[in-house]
């Protein structure tokens, strides 16, 4: 589980309270807890700069923290539904003023993974990933809500601002997607498909 | 026999990375889900500048900018002022200073073309003000008077040399009101109450203050220009101790004059 429970909900007013007071350990101790999964769930959505969107995200939660009542679960409804909104931001400026890739040859599909490249990112977990990837947007953001920001479907349904009824059949089609797409032949990819 | 739909019980264990009892079917799907929530993970994102700061000094009731959150009026005040040219910045804030020292705060309230007219006259009243505070405070009240060359003349500032400690606080109440016709409570009070009138225009209501301040101020000072030439250096109304006596009186008739003059009746016959 990400950072859920990092921060118990007992402490969690605490730590709450001292970051409202302006307590500097408190705004830390919320950043440690939190951040991972939004800039992950940020570089998941497709943000360019997930580490830039997710200070962003922070800066307008600790702007917003004085007036902030609830738990933990709350809390992390709140922030998660601040990054949505900034991501939705940041895709659609990209998408107004066209995308700009800057070429990396990392990302270059032509290029030829080296072995390393196949240590950090082993075949199953790069599937899994494509196949994510490759959902609808409202059913990838679901999905991503739920498995990398650790939100329930009502937290979700907050976040996404849908009904709880709506957020479970998005979830339960874009699963059966998946599925679908695992059971589904493997073809593979590449010169391999040349060759067959 | 292999059952086809995900319930909500098996998404939500699945989602866990969780294979569901009964479905070995999904395990594949558990586990890449499982493979997805531990690729995706990442260490502690590096915050920026302006968030580091903000952990190391944070601040409360500041904007993400960094910037402190302003009033809505006040933004509204300064976006509309931003808009204006240099000149109507400089009138704009000098009729900003203007509202403040002659207590006619509420004139803040007009409408751009009025707010504009209005500091356009206020402002010329301002600078004549601005040049006299060297010269001290009799000065000011000779400046009040509506005419600058009062700064220049060395009989008034010896008054004030000479004068005795007494008359200082009144000196001061004295000049705040007497040297701004726009001061004068009868003058805010109309200002401030046809500000309010939702039956005003805007730009006739300004020209109108405009009018009616330019009206006052030259009616001041041909009433300085008398009593000036009849009374001398005893038209302040304070400084000589020998005569501290009647200074009280001229001092009482200073201060009431421009409030006879600010009245918006007194001054009626000149609007428009």
């Amino acid at each position: 589980m990400s950072g859920r429970g990092s921060t118990s909900d007992e402490t969690f007013a605490t730590v709450l309270a001292a970051a409202q007071a302006g307590a500097s350990w408190a705004c830390t101790q919320l950043w440690n807890d939190h951040a991972p999964a939004v800039a992950a769930f940020a570089q998941a959505r497709g943000s360019r700069e997930p580490d830039d969107l997710t200070s962003e995200v922070f800066l307008a939660v600790f702007d917003r923290l004085a007036t902030f009542r609830g738990d933990a679960e709350a809390f992390r409804s709140f922030v998660f539904s601040i990054a949505y909104r900034r991501l939705v931001d940041e895709l659609r400026k990209r998408g107004r003023r066209g995308e700009t890739v800057e070429l990396v040859a990392e990302d270059d599909p032509r290029r030829a993974s080296s072995a390393e490249d196949e240590a950090t990112m082993r075949l199953g977990e790069q599937r899994a990933f494509t196949l994510i990837t490759s959902l609808p947007a409202d059913q990838r953001d679901v999905l991503m809500l739920r498995i990398v920001a650790d939100l329930t479907v009502e937290q979700v349904a907050v976040v996404l601002d849908k009904r709880p009824g709506a957020v479970k059949a998005l979830q339960r089609r874009a699963l059966e997607r998946l599925r679908k797409k695992l059971d589904a032949p493997r073809t593979p990819a590449g010169p391999a498909d040349d060759s067959e | 026999m292999r059952k086809h739909t995900i319930t909500d019980a098996e998404a939500q264990r699945l989602l866990n990375g969780d294979v569901p009892d009964g479905r070995p079917e999904l395990a594949e799907l558990a586990a890449s889900i499982a493979d997805v929530r531990h690729h995706v993970m990442r260490a502690e994102p590096t915050p920026s500048a302006a968030l580091a700061a903000h952990l190391e000094q944070p601040t409360l009731g500041v904007s993400v900018g960094g910037e402190p959150t302003v009033p809505k009026g006040i933004k509204k005040m300064v976006a509309s002022i931003a808009g204006l040219g240099i000149a109507a910045k400089v009138a704009a804030a000098s009729g900003v200073l203007a509202l403040g020292l002659a207590g006619v705060g509420a004139a803040g309230a007009l409408p751009g073309p009025a707010q504009d007219a209005f500091d356009d006259v206020v402002s010329t009243i301002i600078v004549t003000e601005e040049d006299s505070l060297d010269d001290g405070p009799v000065d000011e009240c000779t400046v009040d008077d509506g005419t600058t060359e009062g700064t220049e003349d060395g009989a008034l500032e010896s008054t004030v040399e000479d004068g005795t400690e007494e008359g200082d606080e009144v000196v001061d109440d004295t000049c705040a009101e007497a040297e701004l016709p726009v001061g004068s409570k009868e003058f805010s009070a109309w200002v401030k109450q046809g500000a309010q009138d939702p039956d005003k225009v805007g730009a006739e209501f300004g020209a109108e203050v405009s009018e009616q301040a330019r009206e006052l101020r030259e009616e001041k000072a041909e009433e300085r220009a008398e009593n000036g030439t009849g009374n001398g250096g005893a038209s302040n109304g304070f400084g000589n101790g020998g005569r501290s006596g009647d200074d009280s009186d001229d001092t009482d008739d200073t201060d009431d004059s421009p409030r006879e003059g600010g009245k918006p009746e007194g001054v009626g016959g000149g609007r428009p």
